[in-house]
């Protein structure tokens, strides 16, 4: 999960926020009934490093302090497991870095295999209810362990002057028309693209279960190798390459590219037809900082607010966590960062319980 | 004509002259000594006989032959250099039979070299050892013996001796001369050490700032000096300057020195040898009185300085040892100047 | 120099410091890789403090082979290629006027500095069908249209090549400035022209110096790791490659650490070899 790591794209989505802040928004949340107001309280949140922590600084923390009179202390995470590892580390000294952190779902599922989580009360986020269900994670003795936070696409994208007829379908990566021109993210972890191949071609999820149908979608990737020229660890070499033509198709995240289209490249990013891959980030707390828990359930039902997944999807270009009806999206801004096709989904437990197993087979077909 | 000739050769490096209207003819098997202070231009003479230096402008002609624009590798000269230049990955063995080798001799052909040059170097058996392993003396002998491994025409030695204490030079002066008069080699020998020419020379050449100031055999050189420079370069030099008069009659600082053939009117500089004066008590027709100001006793020589006022330096005069020296310090004494030791310089 | 040992305790004392970063920095990290890599996985970079071989018995199979022989083979051809443009470039330096000299070291610093994944992008673009060379080679008439040489296997050994010779020259240029100008003229006089004086007198002087940089930028070479990801594909990505991604990726530190170990042994036997090779070559 490389979601921050783009410095092109980082620096672009900086000169469009800076843009849509000059228009002035007007405070979308004028009352806050439920809480306690708690004046002099402090939370220290975790969020990735670099533009997602710029925008949050910028665009939500003043006003929920605001709101909630709890100051803010944001914190950058490093991506990848680095951060869980320190969280883990952390917790055998009884400490925490953070009070609450926004986590990807490998760390996630585990954090909470290690029982690294404090387990998370519903009835103080009644917010909450709005999230979609799917997007709320709990242990097997049905607690709740973590929040969605905020969630992304990743889709078909190609250059508009080498083809003017876009791509609809995730099967079009295999036509040999496309030989020698995408790029891909190189990692099973990030990429998804077994998750594509066995919904696009074994009919779902569930083919991932076995070790032998990972096998089969792990081959039919490897079927992609006459027509990937990149495999790319790095965003900004594929977002360049992708925008100059170098490049001209192959997977990429929805909202960087609406950016690179803002700015005038001619990119375009495609919601196949078989739904694009929706990946989202939760937060989650460890329970070394439970005497920070009433503060943190305030903080997750603030966020989990349909006006306030409406700014982020506005301002951060994020898809929102709650179902389309509860928001005052307009077609065009919705259509902007999310889809109404039924996305695609990882297959977290596969990739944090098999993460060896899956790498080595994937290895060893992009390297052979 | 047989030999190395030099015709009005020029060397410049930018605006500096580093040679002047350079001359010189030298017949074969003669040994000569480029001798002069450093940045007198003799190493660059030898390095423009060598090939390695380009000139500006003049000739440089073997047996009549036009040779200055054959480079280096081609001239075949043996050249020993200052740092020795040994390569230092080859054995002694190997340095020594590595013109013969990239030539293309036999392995038998370059054995029986090395052995013979060993042998004539004095330093049998040592072929295989490498070049870390050898004294300075010895390694001055392989660099010799690879020099001469071509039997080359001439052979160019650039101040190879200058690093060697000074005993085990008096020797290798001496060996080196031996070899070339061995061998009927001609060879042109780069010092600054005056007795090393001296020693080794058929003729000197002394050069001064990229000029050659004489080209003569050593005696000559040491007693006809043909000006100032070479007086004073050359051995100790007692430079005196005086009146003309009448009957060769030299007036100078202290008394009056007689010279045969001095035409009377104007100054007249000269030059006379520390050893050609002696001391009296007496003035005489041709002395200098002063004061004597040091004795020194060298052991093989007995020299004292005597102060004369109006010359800027003291009178040396050498004598044997052991002579009686009926002086002291502050006496005043008369040095008498024969007129017959006396150079006079232009 | 005073080579002698001192004399009584008090004499290790000016050692003792370094000895104790020596052990600090160096000994301790190393030999907890080693102790860690014998660890059982967990993931999430976790590990049971259990002593077992699995993760050495994973590494020996043909792909993580295969990968070693891949690195080898870059670096190989990388030390080979960096060391026949480097010597004859810090040759010709070291005889060319000081001022020359000044500007070209200086220029090798600044790359130096240079971070590998600027350079790395920086090849990307040049090899690029879009804006690199093949544009100009279409302008000047030697190729029909422009071509992409990005990524690949030569676009990896020019970056790595890139990056490499400046280390190279930086370890030639002092010890070539150091041999004594008159050997070359020596050679000359000798009867061998300056083109062969270089080939039979200057380079086999410098064996040893050439052999040492050779090691050197191999090593070097083996640790690069972000260079093949920007302008390797998948097939170039070396043994340093999978290191990363197993340690940052997939957070198996057991195992990312048994393949350093791995690494370093390979890289260690042949270093030793090399040297004891050349050291019996020097005896005989």
């Amino acid at each position: 999960m490389d979601k921050t790591q783009s410095g092109f794209s980082r620096i672009n989505r900086r000169q469009v926020l800076a843009g849509i802040s000059a228009l002035g928004v007007a405070p979308l949340v004028t009352g806050f009934p439920n809480i306690v107001r708690a004046q002099g309280k402090k939370l220290r949140i975790g969020v990735y490093g670099g533009y997602f922590k710029d925008t949050f600084d910028a665009e939500v923390f003043p006003e929920f302090t605001a709101t909630t009179g709890i100051a803010v202390e944001s914190v950058a995470e490093p991506t990848g497991e680095a951060w869980l590892i320190q969280l883990q580390q952390a917790e055998k000294a009884g400490k925490s870095p953070v009070d609450i952190s926004m986590m990807a779902q490998v760390g996630v599922i585990r954090g909470m295999n290690s029982g690294l989580w404090a387990p998370l009360d519903s009835k103080k986020m009644p917010n909450t209810s709005n999230v979609k269900q799917n997007l709320v994670r709990s242990n097997a003795a049905g607690e709740v362990m973590a929040v969605a936070a905020t969630s992304w696409y990743i889709t078909l994208v190609s250059n508009t002057e080498v083809f003017p007829e876009a791509p609809t379908s995730w099967k079009d990566m295999w036509d040999p028309k496309y030989k020698n021109t995408l790029g891909l993210l190189a990692n099973v972890g990030n990429s998804y693209l077994l998750e594509i191949v066995a919904k696009v071609y074994f009919g779902g999820l569930n083919y991932l279960d076995t070790d032998e149908g990972i096998r089969a979608c792990v081959a039919k990737v490897g079927e992609l190798k006459p027509n990937v020229r990149l495999w790319y660890r790095d965003e900004a070499q594929f977002e360049q390459a992708l925008k100059s033509g170098e490049i001209p198709m192959g997977q990429y995240y929805h909202d960087v590219t609406g950016l690179a289209i803002l700015d005038g490249f001619p990119v375009r990013s495609t919601m196949p037809i078989e739904g694009g891959l929706l990946d989202y980030g939760s937060w989650a707390i460890t329970k070394s900082a439970a005497p920070s828990l009433d503060l943190a359930h305030v903080y997750i039902d603030y966020m989990s607010q349909p006006a306030i997944q409406a700014k982020l999807a506005r301002k951060l270009g994020s898809a929102p966590v709650v179902d389309r009806s509860l928001l005052d999206l307009t077609d065009e801004e919705f259509n902007a960062v999310s889809s109404d096709i039924e996305p695609i989904t990882p297959h977290y437990e596969m990739q944090a319980m098999k993460t060896d197993f899956i790498n080595q087979v994937w290895a060893e077909m992009q390297q052979g | 004509m047989s030999g190395l000739a030099i015709h009005q050769l020029n060397k410049a490096y930018g605006p500096v002259n580093a040679l002047s209207n350079i001359s010189l003819s030298v017949a074969n098997g003669q040994f000569v000594c480029l001798l002069g202070p450093s940045g007198c231009g003799k190493s660059t003479l030898l390095r423009i006989i060598a090939g390695l230096e380009a000139t500006t402008s003049g000739k440089v002609l073997l047996d009549g032959k036009d040779i200055t624009e054959v480079p280096a590798h081609l001239r075949d000269f043996g050249m020993v250099f200052q740092s020795l230049a040994l390569f230092p990955h080859l054995t002694v063995g190997e340095n020594i039979a590595y013109p013969l080798r990239i030539r293309g001799a036999s392995k038998e052909v370059q054995d029986r070299e090395v052995q013979r040059l060993l042998d004539l170097v004095h330093l049998p058996g040592v072929a295989d050892r490498a070049i870390t392993q050898l004294s300075g003396g010895q390694r001055q002998r392989i660099a010799i013996a690879r020099a001469l491994a071509l039997k080359p025409k001439l052979f160019l030695l650039d101040e190879p001796m200058s690093a060697l204490d000074a005993k085990l030079r008096e020797a290798m002066q001496v060996e080196v001369k031996r070899l070339q008069q061995e061998l009927g080699i001609t060879t042109f020998l780069v010092t600054h050490d005056q007795r090393e020419a001296m020693t080794t020379a058929d003729l000197v050449v002394v050069m001064s700032g990229g000029v050659i100031q004489q080209i003569a055999p050593p005696v000559e050189i040491y007693r006809s000096p043909a000006n100032a420079f070479v007086a004073d370069f050359i051995g100790v030099a007692n430079l005196i300057e005086g009146d003309a008069k009448a009957g060769g009659r030299v007036v100078v600082p202290g008394g009056q020195v007689l010279i045969d053939g001095v035409a009377a009117g104007g100054k007249v500089n000269f030059s006379v040898r520390p050893e050609d004066l002696t001391l009296q008590s007496a003035a005489g027709d041709s002395t200098v009185a002063g004061t004597v100001a040091f004795i020194r006793h060298l052991g093989s020589s007995l020299e004292v300085n005597v102060s004369v006022p109006g010359l800027a330096k003291d009178l040396i005069v050498v004598m044997s040892p052991r002579e009686h020296l009926p002086f002291d310090l502050g006496d005043t004494v008369n040095v008498h100047v024969p007129g017959s030791a006396c150079v006079v310089l232009r | 120099m005073n080579t002698s040992r001192p004399q009584n305790l008090t004499g290790y004392v000016p050692l003792i410091l370094p000895a104790v970063v020596l052990v600090m920095f160096f000994v301790v990290p190393f030999g907890s890789m080693i102790l860690i890599s014998f660890y059982k996985n967990l993931g999430g970079g976790l590990y049971e403090e259990i002593l077992n071989l699995d993760n050495y018995r994973r590494l020996i199979s043909p792909f993580f082979v295969g990968l070693l022989i891949a690195s080898f083979g870059l670096a190989l051809a990388v030390a080979a290629i960096s060391i026949v443009i480097a010597f004859p470039f810090s040759y010709l330096l070291v005889n060319s006027p000081r001022s020359t000299q000044v500007v070209w070291l200086i220029f090798m610093l600044s790359i130096l500095s240079l971070s590998e994944s600027i350079i790395g992008f920086a090849w990307s673009t040049i090899l690029s069908r879009t804006a690199g060379v093949s544009n100009l080679l279409v302008f000047l008439g030697l190729l029909d249209r422009p071509a992409s040489y990005a990524p690949g296997l030569g676009a990896l050994i020019a970056g790595v090549v890139y990056t490499a010779i400046p280390y190279a020259v930086l370890v030639l240029y002092p010890i070539l400035s150091r041999v004594d100008p008159h050997i070359e003229e020596a050679a000359r006089t000798l009867g061998t022209s300056p083109l062969r004086t270089f080939f039979i007198v200057v380079l086999p002087m410098q064996r040893n110096t050439i052999v040492t940089t050779f090691l050197m930028i191999l090593v070097f070479t083996l640790g690069t790791y972000l260079m093949p990801q920007i302008l390797g594909r998948p097939q170039h990505w070396t043994l340093s490659v999978a290191i990363s991604d197993q340690a940052l990726m997939q957070s198996n530190i057991p195992f990312a650490a048994a393949l350093a170990v791995f690494l370093v042994i390979v890289t260690l036997l042949i270093v030793g070899t090399v040297v004891l090779f050349g050291r019996k070559e020097n005896a005989s």
